[in-house]
């Protein structure tokens, strides 16, 4: 299990998230969500040990691990990596570091990267691509993918989540993606931390939301229940609330309706 | 060939379920033959392979499908199984027609009639006998 606990991070004076604690247990694959802003990559960059918390801690479970960081595969948002470098270059610069000797990367040819070919000759797309086979060639435990996958077309982003889902199946790590496209993933996450400026909103099971997140259209707030957020929509109120009455909805609407009330002014 | 309606709030392990169970009576997937991997399902899906582990589970509790170690799950026969699923999935076919249409306004003499209509004209009706 991954703990962290207080966790504290950002860049300078201002932290931009402040005393965040969750868990997230081994095989669990996880989608941190939230507004623009709110420091989900940073907090990323924290699971990857790229980036230290300025106060708080983050343990792996990892018994006599030096460095996590070559347990973790971490795909950022954007990547710089060594543009003037060849792709076999750079991939085995990536073995040596990790020590590990790999099979030949699967999703080179189907997305038309060659071997030879630099970096810089690389579209956005096809970069992706390289650096996701290259992290799961390590066999990481943990897996860490930011939004870059957007930048993908349709038919390598499926390639992309294809693979992801086969290595899920052959080894079971721990996944943590920040996504804001809730359609691709929403039946791959099996938990939820939903970020917002004040920290944690939610951190709950997939499994949890679809069976009590539920939607009530009502004039009046309902009473006697948690309400999780309230819209205008359609000429409507709609109140997301946590019952077992109401109306099912699924992950994506959850998380679209949670998003909205965020950006909702306070009265 | 396996979907998901990906604008149903029905629980995408429900969905699985009832298409594989339809699947087996219907035939498509005939007694004795192996059901896609967990790993293969998922990756075409793009469903958490615990998902598609959790339907197979269930659907061997349920006695449609028998796994056998190291090599999958197959595809269990059982006629009077059969029937009674074939039943289920009809009486639940038919609940949802009638919610629809009720929803639309429409009588039940209505809903009898339009099915009768398109009993008659539908070419291959002596099948249904």
């Amino acid at each position: 299990m991954i703990k962290l606990s207080k966790v504290t991070c950002g860049y300078g004076k201002n932290p931009v998230q402040s005393d965040i604690s969750f868990d997230i247990n081994e095989g669990d694959v996880v989608m941190i969500t939230g507004p623009n802003g709110v420091g989900k990559s940073t907090l990323l960059k924290v699971l990857a040990s790229i980036l230290y918390p300025t106060s708080g801690s983050i343990d792996y479970g990892w018994p006599d691990t030096k460095d996590p960081r070559q347990f973790i595969g971490y795909l950022p948002d954007s990547l710089s990596i060594y543009k003037s470098m060849k792709v076999k270059d750079l991939a085995e610069l990536h073995w040596n570091a990790f020590k590990v000797k790999p099979d030949p990367l699967p999703l080179l040819e189907e997305a038309s990267i060659d071997w030879n070919s630099r970096i810089s000759d690389l579209s956005v797309g096809q970069k992706a691509i390289f650096h996701l086979s290259l992290i799961l060639s390590t066999n990481p435990k943990l897996i860490l993918i930011d939004e870059i996958l957007h930048t993908v077309d349709p038919h390598l982003r499926n390639m992309a989540l294809e693979t992801l889902v086969k290595t899920m199946a052959d080894r079971n790590p721990t996944v943590v993606m920040v996504n804001l496209n809730y359609n691709e993933v929403e039946h791959l996450v099996n938990r939820v931390i939903f970020l917002t400026k004040t920290g944690i909103l939610l951190n709950e099971s997939t499994e949890y939301l679809l069976e009590n997140a539920r939607l009530v259209i009502a004039d009046k707030t309902p009473e006697n229940v948690k309400v999780l957020a309230t819209r205008a929509h359609g000429g409507r109120t709609e109140h997301l609330v946590v019952s077992k009455e109401g109306e099912q909805m699924k992950l994506s609407d959850i998380l679209t309706m949670l998003m909205g009330s965020t950006y909702q002014k306070k009265k | 060939m396996l979907k998901i309606d990906a604008g149903s709030a029905v629980p995408v392990y429900e969905q699985l379920k009832r298409q594989i169970k339809l699947g087996i009576v219907s035939g498509e997937y005939p007694p004795d033959s192996r059901m896609p991997s967990i790993r293969q399902l998922a990756s075409q899906l793009t469903i958490n392979p615990n998902t598609i582990a959790k339907v197979y589970r269930q659907l061997e509790s349920e006695g449609f499908l028998q796994s056998r170690t190291g090599s999958g799950f197959f595809v269990r026969l059982e006629q009077e199984h059969i029937d009674e699923t074939r039943k289920t999935l009809l009486a639940e076919m038919a609940e949802e027609f009638i919610s629809k249409s009720v929803e639309l306004g429409f009588t039940p003499e209505e809903l009898i009639n339009t099915i009768s209509i398109k009993l008659e004209r539908k070419p291959a009706n002596d099948k249904i006998k």
